[in-house]
């Protein structure tokens, strides 16, 4: 990515942003129409897109729903800490 | 829906159900989270529950200052950074070492090998954005750090991962699914 920003309107981070929601509304507009008309903007927001697909890739398997609060629930310390903080069930 | 922050205070009003909605919220992420950074199964489950109990701990002196899921990312930090200086000073044990449960093991080893190679606090602040989904502003939060360095460690390091991309070969079985270049909303990212 060879944009020059004393030439470039954009910011690379901007385009990143801007696909995250991140930008301020007035900035994101900006970005947005610029990428219209930029195909340098619209590759790197492409790239940026497929690294994070990419990393969507890597997902984890989640323990039995209710495990956890069972080992949970059967703590020691959480009982401790149950007694101590005044916990009721309401 | 009750929204996390109005459940915490009902919590530390004393409200068990709560307690258990934040936990059923909060239990897969947050195991997630440990199992992406810890080669333990074991130890993920127990830092999950550990994080709960910090909670449940310190509940009379919650304050809702900022959110919940960031409040939680950030006590789970701790415990994983207590973790790693433990395990710093003694080697892991096989018996509680195995390789990360995943569905699409050519694509999980390219991603794992590419993250590995970013420097620590690039790739932290890249899994809290890409796994748990937080924005810039709770990752400055939970790691206390400017929003700006979030930004552009984030682009850093997504460019990185980016370069690795490029030149590696694609062989027929290694990915599921096909990534098309289409304009497509990051994860986490709402559009209008």
């Amino acid at each position: 990515m060879n944009m020059n920003t004393s030439t470039h309107p954009i910011e690379h981070e901007e385009v990143m942003a801007q696909l995250e929601g991140e930008l301020p509304q007035d900035r994101a507009a900006v970005v947005a129409a610029h990428m219209v008309s930029c195909d340098e903007c619209r590759q790197l927001a492409a790239d940026l897109t497929n690294v994070s697909q990419r990393l969507q890739g890597w997902q984890v398997e989640i323990p039995e729903p209710g495990s956890l609060f069972l080992l949970l629930q059967s703590s020691g310390k959480r009982r401790r800490r149950q007694k101590d903080t005044g916990l009721t069930a309401t | 829906m009750t929204s996390d922050e109005a459940l915490m205070l009902e919590f530390q009003r004393g409200s068990r159900p709560s307690l258990d909605e934040l936990f059923s919220r909060y239990r897969g992420p947050l195991y997630g989270f440990f199992r992406r950074r810890l080669e333990s199964k074991e130890r993920a489950e127990d830092l999950t529950q550990e994080t709960f109990l910090v909670v449940i701990q310190s509940v009379e002196r919650y304050e809702p200052l900022s959110l919940v899921r960031t409040y939680l990312y950030g006590i789970a930090m701790k415990l994983l950074a207590a973790e790693r200086r433990k395990h710093s000073r003694s080697a892991p044990t096989e018996s509680t070492s195995e390789p990360v449960a995943h569905e699409n093991p050519d694509a999980v080893l390219w991603i794992r090998e590419a993250l590995d190679k970013l420097d620590q606090s690039e790739r932290e602040i890249l899994m809290l954005r890409e796994y748990e989904q937080l924005s810039y502003a709770e990752i400055a939060e939970v790691l206390q750090i400017a929003v700006n360095t979030v930004r552009s460690k984030l682009f850093r390091s997504r460019l990185a991962l980016r370069n690795q991309l490029e030149p590696q070969p694609k062989p027929v079985h290694s990915i599921a699914s096909p990534v098309t270049p289409t304009h497509t909303a990051l994860p986490g990212t709402s559009e209008a």
